[in-house]
């Protein structure tokens, strides 16, 4: 069963996301603090991060850390109430960007096509 | 024959001094009219895209400086009100797209699959309180926008101040039930009045008495406190909650910032309060300054000007 991480610190989405993915058959890790989720990607075994950015004080967080030191062990998709283009321009390495609001038949889509691809 | 020698002798002179007047004329007005035409072909290439150009000021007579630098300063305080115009539609944008992906995600895991009553029943009272909160934040952000750009809505009278802070200080009590917060005031015995828009100052102290409940723990206090100095009113409401960390305090009355990471950041209204309170001060040409200490407590000062008796 493959492993996903999720670091969102807004409860209700966190809750929204786990028992989405969980119904779809994944393991499911939460944490809504980053530096939390940075001992756990450390210890390993995580197929999947998803991580909430928000915007714009990614740089210098510790969320902007966890970006630049797993981003190649890990696959991250990035997740934000903003657009896209905008995600994109911000962070870099990602395998995937997502709008919250875009819904979550979406987001599962995109959660299968990362586990799938070969990093 | 006298006539047309009369004629010539004096039409000509008169037909070369009219061309030559006109021509000095002709020189005059153009001189005049060319920081005009400059500034006209700035004004074309205006739009709200693009509200970057300037009149160069440099090569201008002290006369037409005077014209340029004001038609300058227009644009830029229009410049000024796109940004903010555009500043606050991202910010709309993005307060409004976090109620939507709960409510659409709780919506959507619901219809996956036959569900009980119950939890059918979570997800419309979720629904529902998500709309009640985009409601909040669109008016909170209509009202701010109102305030900045037509403040003729107000409706100035004289307020008795004690009476208006005693009735706030009777509705602040109904607020703090839940959380078993105590609230006191200190009035001085005699009051006096100020002018202003009595909905508006309302709005003004209740939200800054929301902003302290919020961020006070059960069994805290909060207190009132009048005193009339010079020609001041000096309205403090102080509290025992968590308090604020020296550098965020400039940025409370900024509509983007929200000052503590509590638990549940967004569910904690629509984060214009403070702003909208400084605009309703600004518009009573009042003035609100925050002292605080962490772990402490915070006091928030509100400065009216008393009328003369």
């Amino acid at each position: 069963m493959k492993r996903i991480l999720i670091i969102e610190d807004e409860d209700r989405i966190r809750k929204i996301y786990t028992q989405l993915l969980t119904d779809e058959g994944f393991e499911v890790i939460e944490s809504s603090d980053a530096s939390e989720a940075y001992d756990v990607l450390n210890k390993g075994g995580i197929d999947l991060v998803l991580l909430d950015i928000k915007m714009p004080v990614i740089f210098g967080s510790i969320l902007y850390e966890v970006m630049q030191s797993f981003h190649d062990k890990v696959k991250v998709i990035v997740s934000s109430v903003y657009p896209l283009d905008e995600q994109k321009r911000i962070v870099k390495g990602a395998i995937d960007y997502h709008d919250k609001s875009h819904g979550t038949q979406l987001l599962i889509e995109k959660v299968k096509k990362a586990l799938a691809e070969n990093k | 024959m006298v006539k047309g020698y009369v004629f010539v002798k004096l039409f000509i002179p008169i037909l070369i001094a009219a061309t030559l007047l006109y021509l000095v004329w002709r020189g005059i007005v153009r001189h005049i009219m060319k920081p005009v035409k400059k500034i006209a072909e700035i004004a074309e290439q205006i739009t709200h895209e693009d509200l970057s150009a300037r009149v160069d000021i440099k090569h201008s007579g002290a006369e037409t400086k005077y014209l340029i630098s004001s038609f300058n300063d227009m644009i830029s305080r229009l410049e000024s009100s796109f940004k903010y115009i555009v500043e606050s539609n991202s910010y709309i944008a993005h307060e409004l797209k976090t109620p939507i992906a709960i409510i659409r995600g709780e919506a959507e895991i619901a219809l996956k699959k036959e569900r009980d009553k119950e939890e059918y029943k979570k997800v419309i009272g979720i629904a529902l309180d998500e709309s009640k909160k985009m409601l909040k934040t669109i008016e909170d952000l209509l009202l701010l926008t109102k305030m900045t750009y037509r403040p003729e809505f107000l409706n100035f009278e004289k307020i008795d101040l004690n009476r208006f802070l005693n009735d706030i200080h009777e509705q602040s009590k109904i607020l703090t039930v839940e959380k078993n917060i105590s609230v006191d005031i200190n009035v001085p015995e005699i009051s006096e009045q100020v002018k202003g828009d009595e909905i508006s100052l309302r709005r003004l102290f209740f939200n800054i008495i929301d902003n302290a409940i919020k961020f006070t723990p059960q069994n805290g206090q909060i207190k009132i406190n009048i005193k009339y100095k010079k020609r001041k009113a000096i309205v403090s409401i102080s509290d025992t909650g968590m308090g604020i960390a020296e550098k965020d305090i400039p940025k409370l009355f900024d509509k983007f910032f929200r000052a503590n990471k509590e638990k549940n950041r967004y569910t904690s209204g629509s984060g214009l309060g403070l702003p909208i309170a400084q605009s309703i001060a600004e518009l009573h040409k009042a003035n609100i300054t925050v002292n605080s200490t962490l772990g402490k407590g915070s006091t928030f000062i509100v400065t009216l000007s008393i009328l003369p008796h």
